[in-house]
């Protein structure tokens, strides 16, 4: 069977640091449940392109998962400064709901 | 095509029209890919190349490049970011080599650039036809049931050749039961039906399950069981 992390991996290989494949990692690491890998990675993708806050919303989740609930609260707020400076609405709302889902002790 | 033109590294002449050609003063490794060169004049770097199309061009650090030069540093520039492209393309998801064609073409000089690419991604095992339509055969199944055709169907329509998309929906239908799938989907497409006449119920629940590509057979049964249940 085709495996889609080890394929990311070589894609990888060939732009080591590119943002993209870094985020495509994360998310690909989050789908299977390893939020760890999942977190690093979009750290990662963060280090070369700062200004993705849906890369800081998945990250957020993964650290949810990881029970790192103050690493997870600092990555919606960097999150949402970006998305208000950028001026991207959806994505502001997005971190917002996400930050209220977690309840006042989340 | 943007022709460079640029001042003459600290030449001082502010104020002056640009020159019509420039010098290369380093010719440097890419930090992050070892097979590209930056080429940079002053404090620009004028183009971001593979290795062998330094070689090719003969560029060495001191050459003044007139503007035919420099209009080939940005073609190879181009055919590097063209390459960024097709990478970034398929870390979003896996793409047959027809599809990421069509993606490429409107940012590619020509086609023989954009074919160049692909069988250079082939050679190095990122883009694999088999590989893709198995990938997307997974994702889509993993959102739920459909029938053998609605699979076949979707790969097509992806851009992979009939014999592999039917290749890789026989693979992955074979350990299924298509009438459990079936009856798992008319579950969600039933939904709202009770309220209708049982013929215009049917009519619907069957027009919804053949849409999913299950096959006629299973269709029927599955309306009969779903509809005489509720």
């Amino acid at each position: 069977m085709a495996d889609r992390l080890e394929q990311l991996h070589r894609l990888l290989a060939t732009e080591p640091g590119d943002a993209f494949c870094l985020y495509a990692m994360g998310m690909e690491y989050a789908r299977r449940g390893e939020h760890e890998a999942a977190a690093a990675h979009l750290e990662q993708s963060l280090v070369t392109e700062p200004d993705q806050p849906y890369a800081h919303f998945h990250r957020a989740q993964s650290l949810i998962h990881l029970q790192r609930t103050n690493d997870a609260h600092a990555a919606v707020e960097a999150g949402l400064d970006i998305a208000s400076t950028q001026g991207d609405d959806k994505a502001a709302s997005e971190l917002a709901e996400l930050r209220a889902s977690w309840g006042p002790h989340g | 095509m943007t022709k460079l033109h640029l001042n003459w590294p600290n030449s001082g002449r502010r104020g002056v029209p640009m020159a019509d050609f420039v010098c290369i003063t380093a010719i440097k490794a890419d930090a992050r890919e070892p097979n590209l060169r930056k080429i940079h004049s002053g404090s620009k770097v004028i183009g971001r190349i593979r290795r062998q199309d330094v070689d090719a061009l003969q560029l060495a650090v001191h050459d003044e490049l007139d503007p035919s030069m420099l209009d080939a540093i940005a073609a190879c520039d181009r055919r590097v970011a063209l390459r960024l492209r097709a990478i970034r393309s398929l870390s979003r998801a896996a793409a047959s080599r027809q599809r990421l064609a069509t993606r490429l073409a409107p940012h590619a000089d020509n086609f023989e650039q954009v074919t160049a690419i692909l069988d250079e991604l082939e050679q190095d095992g990122l883009l694999d036809d088999a590989v893709a339509a198995d990938q997307i055969a997974q994702e889509v199944l993993r959102r739920g049931p459909i029938g053998t055709y609605k699979l076949t169907s979707l790969l097509r329509s992806r851009g992979f050749g009939g014999d592999l998309s039917r290749s890789v929906a026989a693979k992955y239908m074979s350990d299924r039961d298509e009438l459990a799938d079936a009856l798992e989907a008319a579950g969600k497409a039933a939904r709202g039906l009770d309220r209708l006449p049982l013929d215009t119920a049917r009519r619907r629940l069957t027009g919804r399950l053949a849409r999913k590509g299950f096959s006629a057979g299973v269709v029927r049964e599955t309306v009969d069981r779903t509809l005489s249940s509720e």
